[in-house]
């Protein structure tokens, strides 16, 4: 009963299911889940020897504690344990008794010294990562702090100036006979590159989407329509080229599923 | 399918024309549109199993899907005559927009409904305004046999 107008128009050509088949307008609508977003991320460094380990983690979490550096000069004489910190730059003297010998100061008396150091304790916390009682090498150059995020909002399909790829497949049970596409809830400041079973695609390059958001059939017909099997793969990725996330898209393929007519399955 | 498209279905001095469907049966057939509407008690709430009522003199060939120009965000989600959708998902309103500003949502091949049945609708409120009223317009048109 769906082809009782038979022939239809499809992108302006007459149209007509093979014998004994039915054609039936369909759309595929696919809108990406945006991320759930989450808290802000510590910065934080590891020095890790067969001594034992040393973990240095920003109090702050945030991008900010990306800047903090935390070096162990080597010694160059007898000298106390002692720390010293110059905006976010922290430097452990670590004590030496016996020059050059220098394997008498413990992580676990740098971790009280970094933790009970008020300036240091603002910027960091030390912890013990194995070993208290091992010896505490010192480093070549200071280590930077690293890993440090700000909180992200959430609600976010593609990042700002970044591509994001999505994929899903054609219902089991039909030919999907691919017509045209739209990609609304943006205009003209993306691109969009469709592939299917894999490899094939429509464009040889990413194709920028130019005011094609609220009109879906005639703004970007598919001529002639493309057959896919039931259950074909689908992946697109879409590139954003604006300084701002999206935080929703929304494809449409619009076309029509072909089935056997029921007498004839 | 515009007012003037609407006209042109009209047949000779507005009678509606006789017609022979693809079984060789004659019928007359004319333009003829449902409006759905529904009143949003939810805000982005999500409301399934709505219904269209077809009336039960005339079988229905569903033609295109409108909503007005104005209308506040929504999703839809609609049935063919045996409760099967035809879409994947929610379909947003942005691309529903008829004329002026779109072509509205052609439906090609048309979608026949028989005499009697029913288009099943879900809806999803987009606009977070519970007293937003949902406006679809189910443009078509109507067959009756002879």
């Amino acid at each position: 009963m769906y082809n009782i107008r038979a022939p239809y128009f499809m992108n302006g050509v007459p149209h007509q299911p093979p014998e004994g088949y039915d054609d039936e307008d369909f759309t595929y609508v696919l809108t990406p889940t945006p991320s759930p977003g989450g808290p802000p991320v510590k910065a934080g460094i590891q020095t890790i020897s067969e001594q034992g380990g040393l973990q240095v983690e920003a109090v702050t979490a945030g991008v900010a504690g990306n800047s903090i550096t935390f070096d162990i000069p080597f010694p160059v004489g007898n000298q106390a344990l002692s720390i010293v910190v110059v905006g976010n730059a922290i430097t452990v003297n670590i004590e030496v008794a016996n020059f050059p010998d220098f394997d008498t100061c413990t992580i676990q008396a740098v971790v009280n010294a970094v933790n009970s150091d008020p300036q240091a304790s603002a910027l960091v916390l030390a912890t013990v990562l194995s070993q208290p009682n091992g010896f505490l090498p010192p480093v070549a150059s200071p280590l930077q702090l690293a890993g440090g995020a700000n909180s992200t909002s959430g609600g976010t399909v593609v990042a700002a100036s970044s591509s994001a790829s999505f994929t899903f497949s054609t219902y089991p049970d039909a030919v999907f006979v691919w017509a045209g596409y739209d990609l609304t809830f943006f205009w003209d400041s993306a691109k969009l590159y469709l592939k299917y079973d894999g490899t094939k695609a429509l464009w040889t390059a990413p194709v920028e989407t130019q005011g094609v958001p609220a009109t879906p059939w005639s703004p970007a017909p598919i001529v002639p329509p493309v057959h896919l099997p039931p259950g074909t793969q689908f992946q697109f990725t879409v590139e954003n080229l604006n300084a701002t996330a999206f935080s929703n898209l929304c494809l449409i393929l619009r076309g029509f599923h072909r089935r056997a007519k029921i007498g004839a399955r | 399918m515009g007012q003037q498209g609407q006209q042109g279905y009209q047949g000779y001095q507005g009678q509606a024309r006789v017609m022979v469907d693809s079984q060789g049966r004659r019928c007359t057939e004319e333009p003829y549109d449902y409006l759905f509407q529904y009143t949003v008690v939810e805000a982005n709430g999500v409301v399934e199993n709505l219904s269209q009522a077809i009336d039960n003199d005339s079988d229905f060939l569903l033609c295109s899907v409108e909503t007005p120009a104005d209308a506040a965000d929504f999703g839809l989600q609609f049935t063919n005559a045996s409760k099967s959708f035809l879409q994947s998902g929610y379909l947003p309103s942005q691309v529903l927009i008829g004329f002026p500003q779109g072509d509205a949502l052609v439906m090609d091949p048309e979608v026949f409904y028989p005499a009697n049945g029913q288009i099943l609708i879900n809806l999803q409120d987009e606009s977070g305004d519970p007293g937003n009223v949902v406006r679809v317009l189910f443009r078509g048109i109507r067959r009756r046999y002879v």
